[in-house]
């Protein structure tokens, strides 16, 4: 009988994918969660949900730890989302059941306590499956930080002007910023990686982490930017998602990080 | 060497706890943590927070236990807040010190999510503790939900009278009308029920005091279950333990750490 590998990320992981902003495009291509079930000829439980943050990557993980034989788990993967996320359920009218919902940016907290929050779920899920004896591992899928400090500048800039009629802003290279803008983010980019480093999580999450500690400037990586070309490896210049290629190349880079492993 | 004793809890817990309600009154009396440190011979570490829900209380817990050495802990315990609490850091501009903050009720969810998280945070805080093989206990200290709903109640009762002039107190059952003890009823019992379906139900072990947490399903808070009403609390209005009511609860955690 098949082992199962089970995993929880957000919509680069997510089988049900749709493209907001090519509504029209075939995305029905495998994702890599699906392509890595195959290849590790494992039967695939795959919690994951666009938009989701790391309360939900982490309380669907541990829920369903609760339904499952664990001498059935092969593996367990948490492909971790952006820092601000929050998740939350609330109540189907209809059938009564909970249904997790999420916002792009928690209207509580800011940027140094997301980061905190999301190392306590990191080290909760590592002693979790350590405790377990399960076989584990987790990445930081997207950036922690980057796409909320473009969103960021974005505001500024239609505070400056003043006015909504303003086309939509897109800032996905450094030269797209200016001077100023660049300034900021570098600053707060300096903040945010010392928090990380300097954090009591820092030195115990342990090497289950793939691209700790998910930085290049702190010697580690999230798994999207290191494993994706930016020109032929995405949907588009507007959704940065991983296209059929991508979600093969992450897959590609996951099979053989889990082979130099002994997780299984 | 004295071994620490680690607790994080809510405002029953909270040494520097202040009423509310009688801001001129002397409450600067011992609190059990305090209390329990003495009598077990240890040092206490007290995290707890006044309005504390169970993020911050699993938060403070797990950041202690990274700077501190596992040898040297005596006894953690968590004395988990209510359901609906929502906490959180801000920035302290003076300090540029993350400061932790916290909402009665979280803006988002309902009561079953707010059950499901806690849940998930017993679990993890047991977790974290088996791993390392470190001593602890945790309990509810004051109803996951009790208080929630009379605060819903009196919500409805202040809709309805529009001129808004005077909030009800509504804390006794008596003054309850049929509708609304019905209601209540009806939503105890729902929320009795997510815990008891709970996938965490038969995952929660012994060290967890009280546990599944209300006289229905077998178990307890711990301030329903060793607080009298008026000789313990310290108002019928603010209902935090007295100086009696401390002792109270040191006594019967005491006679709980086996």
């Amino acid at each position: 009988m098949k082992k199962i590998l089970l995993v929880a990320g957000c919509s680069y992981s997510n089988e049900r994918f749709t493209s907001i902003h090519h509504p029209e495009l075939d995305v029905s291509w495998p994702k890599w969660p699906t392509i890595l079930a195959k290849k590790l000829d494992m039967e695939l439980i795959n919690v994951s949900e666009s938009g989701a943050g790391q309360e939900y990557i982490y309380s669907n993980i541990i829920d369903k730890l609760q339904t499952i034989d664990h001498s059935k788990i092969g593996l367990v993967i948490a492909a971790w989302s952006t820092a601000p996320r929050r998740d939350w359920q609330y109540e189907e009218l209809h059938s009564k059941k909970a249904i997790w919902s999420n916002d792009m940016n928690d209207s509580k907290g800011y940027m140094i306590y997301w980061i905190n929050r999301s190392l306590r779920y990191y080290y909760s899920f590592q002693s979790v499956c350590e405790n377990l004896k399960l076989p584990y591992m987790q990445f930081q899928m997207l950036d922690l930080f980057k796409s909320y400090l473009r969103q960021e500048v974005i505001k500024r800039r239609f505070k400056s002007v003043n006015t909504r009629d303003v086309a939509e802003t897109y800032l996905n290279a450094a030269i797209d910023f200016n001077p100023e803008e660049g300034y900021w983010k570098e600053q707060k980019e300096k903040e945010y990686l010392a928090h990380i480093h300097n954090s009591p999580y820092y030195e115990k999450i342990n090497n289950n982490f793939i691209g700790w500690p998910t930085h290049s400037k702190l010697d580690g990586f999230c798994v999207a930017k290191k494993v994706l070309d930016p020109d032929t490896d995405r949907i588009s210049e507007l959704d940065r998602h991983p296209n059929k290629q991508g979600q093969r190349k992450i897959m590609e880079f996951l099979y053989e990080k889990i082979l130099n492993s002994c997780w299984l | 060497m004295k071994k620490y004793l680690i607790v994080a809890g809510c405002s029953y817990s909270n040494e520097r706890f202040s009423s509310v309600h009688h801001p001129e009154l002397d409450v600067s009396w011992p609190k059990w943590p305090q209390l329990l440190a003495d009598r077990l011979d240890m040092e206490l570490i007290n995290l707890s927070e006044s309005g504390a829900g169970q993020e911050y209380i699993y938060s403070n817990i797990i950041d202690k236990l990274q700077t501190i050495d596992h040898s040297k802990i005596g006894l953690i315990i968590a004395a988990w807040s209510t359901a609906p609490r929502r906490d959180y850091q801000t920035e302290s501009l003076y300090f540029k010190k993350a400061i932790w903050s916290n909402d009665m009720n979280d803006s988002k969810g309902y009561m079953n999510y707010w059950i499901d998280r806690s849940l998930r945070y017993y679990y993890s805080l047991q977790t974290v503790c088996e791993y390392f093989k470190l001593p602890y206990k945790q309990f509810q200290m004051v109803d996951l939900f009790k208080g929630y709903l009379w605060q819903e109640l009196i919500n409805r009762r202040t809709k309805q009278v529009l001129d808004n002039k005077q909030i009800p107190v509504l804390n006794k059952p008596e003054d309850l009308k049929v509708d609304e003890k019905h209601w209540k009823e009806k939503k105890e019992k729902e929320y009795l029920a997510q815990i008891h379906n709970s996938p965490y139900y038969e995952k929660i072990n012994n060290n967890f005091i009280g546990w599944p947490t209300d006289p229905r399903l077998n178990g307890y808070s711990l301030s329903d279950k060793v607080l009298e009403n008026v000789a313990d609390r310290i108002s019928n209005i603010d209902l935090h333990p007295n100086e009696q009511g401390q002792r109270k609860l040191t006594e019967f955690i005491y006679d709980r750490l086996g």
